[in-house]
């Protein structure tokens, strides 16, 4: 009795790892580093970047990530990206609202928002589903007497270049590309959240959607 | 001997065909339902209303909506397999086994959406009609026909015909307990195993399964007692083979978990606590929470019923884990579609509608919450 009541398990388990391993594989070297890379992102507080956008003069931006209370919502995680044009943005998991500066079309601002590279919104849009569909790269460099990690996700016009510590996986740098413009940011990290910071409900916004499980 | 080996499909054929034709208002009933749930998406996609949260692949084709939500990750993981990246949304939170038979069905030929949609129904279609025998076999025909008729037309029920593996785990459950009531102990346990590598839950049919055996025990030989064990344990034994595919792949056998936590859900002992005290919170961000919020609540008092009437406790507490210990996440989010494989709640709806008037208005009320979800499935995620 004792011998099909464990060999009947065991040969279920045995089979269903094998057929899953055959079928589905294991990701590459390289998925698997940006992935990782990819979540260490959302552990940076504040960015800095420089944007340059064909046409008009480069601007710097700051980006800082915090936890944003409104009367009508619960405290969720979100962005604030002030830009040396004098406009500012506060960005929400489904929302994105203009604090300050003239107003610009829903396209305009999205543009910037990316270019400014929040690390967590970063985090957020290359999900794995993104991973698996983007081409990406590898290179290794010498960079300041360290080795460091190239990784080029997408194309020359839409994607993100990162650049990591080969020793600790730790961010250096990262390259965000819209529409063939360019956003190069540079990221500090703070060990403390700013606190909560309440917003109004107010100001105009556009939606970004969302989906769930 | 070739004639002996001829003979039992032709006289089996006949007997297939009484069969069905004996189950043709079930056949009815399924071609109904689904017929109005491919009427709402067909609308809805002409409509191009409501927006909701799809974007344009979704409104691209007539049934797309039908492949909305989830069907966009069981896809992903069907195309690419599984890659986690820890803190975003990830497929490791999808279970494999249904993605691999999208994938089977783009080897075939077709897209990964029609193949979804077309087994899914399948997997309904044989889901309840096993359904219909197992409650037959307990409580009678006429009992087991409104139940089936309320699986059919449930408000929820177009889950069963989307891109989601929810038909395929009702469908297995159904078959696998039907199997352990005919003593096909080892098919059975086979059954349980694929189930719970579609959806966890799947592996709840052991708790019937193990009440069938303790009444079976002492007609069993002891080999056959040893297989039915193992049948009971296999679906145990298959959810371990996931963490260890994830870790081998992935690295990390909690992938799943950790992927989850993306969603919102961070499964612990106390989160039935946290559901309830984060409820108010929750629905600030989330409105559709409180249906989900209801229907908890129905699903309870339904399993009630099936308990009082004296309906079998093991289906009445293997539905009400299914129903609770997704609560464990935190979240009542989705608990209306992780009740659906409860068999006890449509046996409640059997018990309560027993007067004719009442099963005629429930039935009218079904239906219509049926079209109105399906129509806000845009807005609301199932």
């Amino acid at each position: 009795m004792i011998g099909p009541a464990l060999l009947l398990p065991l040969a279920v388990t045995g089979c269903a790892f094998a057929v899953l391993a055959i079928s589905f594989g294991k990701p590459t070297r390289a998925q698997l580093h940006v992935a990782t890379v990819l979540a260490r992102l959302s552990r940076y507080q504040v960015a800095t970047s420089r944007i340059v956008i064909r046409g008009s003069r480069p601007v710097s931006a700051i980006c800082l990530e915090t936890s944003l209370q409104s009367r009508a919502r619960p405290i969720v995680g979100g962005s604030i990206v002030s830009f040396s044009d004098g406009s500012a943005l506060l960005t929400r998991p489904d929302l994105v609202t203009r604090v300050s500066g003239a107003p610009s079309p829903w396209r305009q601002l999205k543009l910037k928002l990316d270019l400014a590279g929040c690390p967590a919104s970063i985090s957020a849009r290359f999900q794995s589903g993104l991973l698996h569909h983007l081409p990406l790269t590898e290179r290794k460099l010498r960079y300041r007497g360290a080795v460091v990690l190239v990784y080029r996700l997408g194309d020359a016009r839409d994607g993100l270049t990162l650049v990591v510590s080969a020793r600790t996986l730790r961010v250096l740098m990262l390259v965000e590309r819209s529409n063939g413009l360019v956003g190069t940011s540079r990221l500090r990290f703070l060990s403390h959240l700013p606190g909560v910071l309440e917003v109004s409900d107010s100001s105009p916004g556009s939606r970004t959607g969302g989906s769930g499980v | 001997m070739s004639e002996l080996a001829a003979s039992p499909p032709i006289a089996a054929r006949p007997r297939l065909w009484a069969w069905l034709f004996e189950r043709g208002w079930l056949l009815g009933w399924f071609a109904l339902s689904r017929a109005v749930i491919v009427a709402c998406a067909a609308a809805v996609h002409v409509a191009g209303w409501p927006r909701g949260y799809f974007k344009t692949a979704e409104f691209g084709h007539w049934l797309g909506v039908l492949g909305g939500w989830d069907g966009r990750w069981y896809r992903e993981v069907a195309a690419h397999g599984y890659l986690l990246v820890p803190g975003s949304k990830s497929d490791p939170a999808f279970f494999p086994l249904y993605p691999l038979m999208l994938k089977g069905g783009a080897l075939l030929g077709v897209s990964m959406s029609g193949a979804g949609i077309f087994l899914s129904n399948v997997f309904f279609l044989g889901g309840t009609l096993a359904f219909y025998e197992l409650t037959r076999q307990a409580a009678g025909s006429a009992f087991a026909r409104r139940a089936a008729i309320y699986v059919l037309i449930f408000p929820f029920s177009f889950v069963f015909s989307m891109v989601y593996p929810t038909s395929f785990v009702f469908a297995s459950t159904a078959f696998a307990a039907l199997l352990a009531a005919r003593r096909r102990w080892l098919l059975a346990g086979l059954v349980v195993a694929c189930s719970t590598l579609a959806r966890p839950e799947g592996m709840f049919v052991a708790i019937p399964m193990l009440a069938l055996l303790r009444r079976q025990w002492d007609t069993l030989r002891p080999e056959s007692r040893g297989t039915a064990l193992g049948a009971i344990a296999a679906g145990p034994a298959a959810l371990l083979a996931y963490p260890a595919f994830l870790s081998w792949a992935l690295h990390d056998p909690l992938a799943w978990s950790e992927a989850q936590g993306a969603w919102g859900r961070h499964f612990s002992p106390l989160g039935i606590v946290g559901a309830a005290a984060h409820f108010t919170s929750q629905e600030a961000s989330h409105p559709w929470l409180i249906r989900d919020l209801l229907a908890l609540v129905a699903y309870l008092g339904l399993l009630a019923v099936a308990r009082r009437r004296g309906l079998s406790s093991a289906w009445t507490l293997s539905g009400l884990l299914m129903i609770v210990l997704p609560l464990a996440s935190g979240t009542v989010e989705s608990v209306a579609r992780f009740g659906l494989c409860a068999f006890a709640l449509y046996w409640g709806l059997a018990e309560l509608t027993r007067k004719r008037r009442f099963d005629f208005v429930l039935r009218g009320v079904s239906f219509a919450l049926l079209v109105w979800w399906t129509i806000a499935l845009p807005q609301i995620n199932p």
